[in-house]
C-alpha cells in the first residue's frame, strides 16, 4: 500500500459524519481525493471539506479517479454491487449497510473477495464507540468469562429512507457490536415479528416496519437477540452482555455510559466509557461525535497497511447480512428456525447463490420480500 | 367460610414460611401448617391461632377446618397437592408454579371447573410498585399499544450455593436423608431453564392484560461451565420468544445464570416506552414523543419511584418487594370480599405452558410451539397424558423423561451411561465427600 492513502467515497448516504472525520483525522498518511453521489446535493459538504478532491460522474469513473481504496456509504439497495464493481477493480472497500440485499448477493461478495484478494471491510462506526471499545476491553481480559446471553438494539428514529427497512437495515448495526465484542459465530437462529397496531400517516413514518426480533445460537453454545426497528421507543441503541462471571452493558438512556457487574461480589457499577489515554489525548480537540468514526477510518487504513487484524472481513459481512435477512424471513414465517451459512465454505455457498429473496429494492426497485408483518 | 378472618393453612414451610408471616398481618388466621419434615413445623408456633394443627401428612391436613390452602412446597409439585385440597373443598393459593406437566395443567383446570373452587396463583413480582405502576401507565393508553415487551429474571447461582439452599445440605434436614436418595430427588438440581419464568412473564402480563399464545427458545449452553455445575441442568439462560394474544412479541427469560442479578421490565409501544431502571428496580423510566410529533425527536423522559397503589405501609416491608404482601392479601381479599384473583387458574397454567412449551422448543432447536387453551375441553384431551417432565418423580424417586439440559442433546455427553445412573453416581460420591467433611 502507499506511503498516503488516497481515499474515495462513493455514495455519501449517511456519511457526513465520516466525511467530517476524515477531514479531522489530522492522518497525513491518508488523503481524500475523489467521490461520487447519486443525489447530487450530498455532495456539497464534501467539497466544502475537499475543495481540491474530485466529484464523479459515476462509480466506474470514481474506480478510475487514482484512488487507493473506497469508503461506501450506505445504500437502500445494499452495498455488495458496488463493493464487488470496486474489488474487481483491485480497489479496497470499507462498506455501509446493508454489506448485501440477499443471500446470493452475500455469496458473491465472498467469492469476489477470494477471487480478487482484494481487501473488504464491513464498518459501523457503532462498533467503535466509547462504551463498546470500553465493552470489548473488559470482556476481551476475561474477568466475566464466556458470554452466556447477550443483546443488541437499534432503534431509530424512522426520518429517512430506510425506515421501511430498518430491521435490515439497522439490524446490522446491532449485530455487528456484538459479534465484534464476544468473537461469536451465529449458527442458527429464529425470528419473530410483531402486528403492527401503528398507522404509519399519523406517526409522520414513511413505512411501518415489522419490527422483528431474532434470537440466534451461537458457535459457543451462547444466545444473542438482535433487533432494530424504527417504530418502538426509546430511540437509540442498547448492548448487554451476560456472562459466567458477570455482566456489561451500554446505560439504557445513556449509551456512553458503561454498566458492570460482577456475580462474586454483587456490586454493580455506572460510569462514562473513555476511550484509552492515547486516543482521547490524540482527539481531544474533535468534537466526540466524530471519534467513532475517525477510529473506524484508522481501523481500515491500519489493516491495509499490515498494521492491524480486520474483525469486520467480508466473511463476517457476510453473516450479519444473512443473520438479519434470515431473521426477517424466519418472522414472517412464524419463526421457522434457519442456520447461518458459514460462507467461507463453496459447497454451502452453492446452496444460496440463487437464493435473491429480499426485502430491499433491486436495480429495478422491485422488492420481492415483505418488510412487515402486516401483509403477511 | 370464616369471612371476617379466613382461615388458612400452609403447606410448604421453606418459602411457606415467608407466606405464612403474612396470612395474620393481611386480616386471616392460620390455623394449620404441613410440612413433611417435623421439625420445620416449629417454625408456625408465632403465627399460629390457638389450638392450631401440625401436620407432616397432606391428606390429613387438607381435612382440617379451614377455608383456604397456601401450597408452597416444591416448585415442581404443587399441582397434585392442588387439585386434592379443591376437591377437599378448600380454596388455594398455589405458589409458581402450577404445574410442571402439561397432565398437571389439564388435571388442574378440570378440578376448579368441576368443583368451583377458587384457585389463584401467588406469583410476586406482578406486585411490587414499579410492576404495579407499568400496569397504570399501560392501562392509560398514553404510551398505544405494545409491540415488544421484555421481561427478565436474572439470578445467577452458583452450585455450592444451590445445594446450600436445597435440603440434606442443611444440618436441621439431614434427619431425613440419611440414606442419600433424597437430594438427587431436588428441583433445583434439574430446573430446565424455562420453567422458572413465572417472575420474567407474569408482571408482562399483568401490564398488559395479555395471554402468551406461542413459543419459541433456544437454550444457552457453555459446555465447559455445564461439566463444572453440579446441577444437572447446566444452560446458563433459555431466553424465549413469546407471541402473546394481540400479535405482539415479548422476550421472555427465567432464572438465568449469567450476571449481573436483577429483574427487568421493559414495554415498547406505539407511542412511547416504559420500563423499570435496570440495577434499580423501584425506579421507573417512562419515555415519550410530545404531542407535536417530530420524527426522531424523543421529547420526554422521566424517571422516578413510584409507591404502591394502596397499603404501602405494609408492603413496603414485605419480601419480593412487597410482592409477597400482595399475593397474600390479595388471596384473602378474595375469600373474604369476593375479589377475583387476577392469575386465576387459566392465566395459571398459561405461565406453566410457556414454560414446558418453551423448554420443547428449546431442545428442538428454536421451534416454534403453539400453547393450547385450556379453556376448551377438546384441547385438554389431547393433552391430558402428556407427563413429559424433566424432573425425578418426588414420590417414586422415577427418573426424568426428558432431558433438564440442552448440552445432554447437544453432545453425546454421557455416552452409553443412562444419565440417571450417572446423576445418581455423581450425588453418592457428593454425599460421601460431605460427610467426611461434617465429620
Amino acid at each position: 500500500m502507499a506511503d498516503v492513502i488516497r481515499l474515495g467515497f462513493c455514495g455519501l448516504k449517511n456519511r457526513e459524519s465520516t466525511l467530517k472525520a476524515a477531514a479531522a483525522m489530522g492522518d497525513r498518511s491518508v488523503k481524500v481525493v475523489a467521490c461520487f453521489d447519486g443525489c447530487g446535493e450530498r455532495a456539497g459538504l464534501f467539497t466544502e471539506l475537499f475543495p481540491k478532491a474530485a466529484v464523479c460522474a459515476d462509480p466506474e469513473a470514481l474506480a478510475g479517479a487514482g484512488i487507493d481504496a473506497v469508503v461506501l456509504g450506505d445504500c437502500a439497495g445494499g452495498t455488495a454491487k458496488l463493493a464487488c464493481m470496486f474489488m474487481e477493480k483491485g480497489i479496497p472497500v470499507l462498506a455501509g449497510s446493508l454489506p448485501a440485499a440477499s443471500l446470493a448477493e452475500a455469496v458473491r461478495l465472498c467469492r469476489t473477495a477470494e477471487s480478487t484478494g482484494t481487501g473488504y471491510m464491513f464498518g459501523s462506526p457503532v462498533a467503535f464507540g466509547p462504551a463498546v471499545t470500553e465493552m470489548k476491553r473488559i470482556y476481551d481480559e476475561g474477568s466475566l468469562g464466556k458470554v452466556i446471553f447477550a443483546e443488541g438494539e437499534y432503534l431509530a428514529d424512522g426520518s429517512d429512507s430506510c425506515a421501511g427497512r430498518a430491521p435490515v437495515f439497522y439490524g446490522a448495526r446491532a449485530l455487528l457490536p456484538l459479534l465484534y465484542i464476544t468473537g461469536e459465530k451465529p449458527l442458527r437462529l429464529v425470528g419473530r415479528v410483531s402486528f403492527n397496531h401503528m398507522d404509519p400517516a399519523a406517526a409522520g413514518l414513511t413505512a411501518p416496519d415489522s419490527i422483528p426480533q431474532i434470537l440466534l445460537e451461537t458457535a459457543g453454545g451462547a444466545v444473542f437477540r438482535v433487533a432494530a426497528s424504527c417504530n418502538v421507543y426509546p430511540r437509540g441503541t442498547w448492548f448487554r452482555i451476560g456472562a459466567v462471571k458477570g455482566g456489561v452493558e451500554t446505560r439504557r438512556g445513556g449509551e456512553d455510559e458503561v454498566r458492570l457487574g460482577y456475580i462474586k461480589d454483587d456490586a454493580v457499577s455506572t460510569y462514562a466509557a473513555a476511550y484509552g489515554a492515547a486516543v482521547a489525548r490524540k482527539y481531544k480537540a474533535v468534537d466526540r461525535a466524530l471519534v467513532p468514526e475517525i477510529l473506524m477510518l484508522r481501523y481500515f487504513t491500519g489493516w491495509l497497511r499490515g498494521q492491524n487484524g480486520n474483525d469486520f472481513d467480508v466473511y463476517t459481512a457476510a453473516t450479519v447480512a444473512s443473520v438479519v435477512l434470515l431473521g426477517c424471513m424466519s418472522g414472517l414465517d412464524d419463526g421457522i428456525v434457519f442456520p447461518i451459512p458459514d460462507f467461507r465454505i463453496e459447497s454451502i455457498r452453492r446452496m444460496y447463490e440463487r437464493d435473491f429473496r429480499s426485502p430491499l429494492p433491486g436495480e429495478n426497485g422491485y422488492v420481492n420480500l415483505p418488510c412487515r408483518a402486516l401483509p403477511v | 367460610m370464616s369471612t371476617d378472618r379466613p382461615r388458612i393453612g400452609v403447606f410448604g414451610l421453606g418459602r411457606g414460611c415467608d407466606l405464612m408471616r403474612k396470612v395474620n398481618l393481611c386480616g386471616g388466621q392460620l390455623v394449620a401448617v404441613c410440612d413433611r419434615i417435623p421439625s420445620k413445623l416449629s417454625r408456625a408456633e408465632e403465627y399460629m391461632a390457638p389450638g392450631g394443627g401440625y401436620y407432616v401428612d397432606f391428606d390429613e391436613f387438607i381435612q382440617h377446618d379451614m377455608d383456604g390452602v397456601i401450597i408452597a412446597n416444591y416448585f415442581n409439585d404443587h399441582a397434585r397437592f392442588a387439585v386434592k385440597a379443591l376437591e377437599a373443598g378448600k380454596a388455594v393459593m398455589s405458589e409458581c408454579t402450577a404445574a410442571s406437566t402439561m397432565a398437571d395443567c389439564v388435571a388442574l383446570v378440570r378440578a376448579v371447573e368441576k368443583t368451583g373452587g377458587i384457585y389463584m396463583l401467588g406469583e410476586n413480582y406482578p406486585f411490587t410498585a414499579s410492576s404495579q405502576e407499568l400496569r397504570r401507565i399501560y392501562l392509560s393508553g398514553r404510551l398505544g399499544k405494545v409491540v415488544f415487551a421484555e421481561g427478565e429474571y436474572v439470578h445467577p447461582m452458583s452450585s455450592n450455593g444451590i445445594l446450600n439452599i436445597a435440603p440434606w445440605m442443611n444440618e436441621k434436614d439431614r434427619e431425613l436423608y440419611d440414606n442419600g436418595a433424597a437430594p438427587i430427588l431436588h428441583w433445583r438440581r434439574w430446573l430446565a431453564r424455562t420453567y422458572y419464568s413465572t417472575h420474567a412473564m407474569a408482571p408482562l402480563m399483568y401490564a398488559t392484560d395479555l395471554e402468551p399464545r406461542d413459543v419459541s427458545c433456544l437454550a444457552a449452553c457453555i459446555e465447559e461451565e455445564a461439566e463444572k455445575d453440579s446441577r444437572f441442568a447446566g444452560d446458563g439462560a433459555a431466553p424465549m420468544l413469546v407471541g402473546m394474544s394481540d400479535g405482539s412479541v415479548f422476550r421472555v427469560a427465567g432464572s438465568c445464570n449469567f450476571g449481573p442479578a436483577g429483574t427487568w421490565y421493559r414495554l415498547a409501544c406505539t407511542k412511547g416506552g416504559v420500563e423499570t431502571v435496570r440495577g434499580n428496580r423501584p425506579m421507573i423510566r417512562m419515555n415519550f414523543p410530545d404531542d407535536r410529533p417530530t420524527p426522531g425527536v424523543t421529547v420526554t423522559e422521566q424517571c422516578y419511584t413510584p409507591d404502591f397503589p394502596e397499603a404501602a405501609e405494609l408492603a413496603k416491608n414485605a419480601g419480593h418487594g412487597g410482592g409477597d404482601f400482595f399475593v397474600v392479601y390479595n388471596f384473602i381479599r378474595t375469600l373474604r370480599d369476593g375479589m377475583k384473583p387476577y392469575f386465576d387458574v387459566y392465566k395459571a397454567v398459561a405461565l406453566s405452558e410457556m414454560a414446558i412449551m418453551g423448554w420443547r422448543s428449546a431442545l428442538a432447536g428454536g421451534v416454534r410451539f403453539c400453547l393450547p387453551d385450556l379453556r376448551l375441553e377438546s384441547e385438554r384431551v389431547k393433552w391430558e397424558n402428556y407427563t413429559f417432565t424433566p424432573f425425578p418423580n418426588n414420590e417414586t424417586g422415577e427418573p426424568p423423561t426428558m432431558p433438564c439440559c440442552t448440552r445432554d442433546i447437544k453432545t453425546n455427553y454421557y455416552g452409553d451411561i443412562d444419565p440417571f445412573e450417572a446423576y445418581k453416581a455423581r450425588v453418592a460420591a457428593e454425599a460421601e465427600k460431605a460427610e467426611k467433611e461434617v465429620k
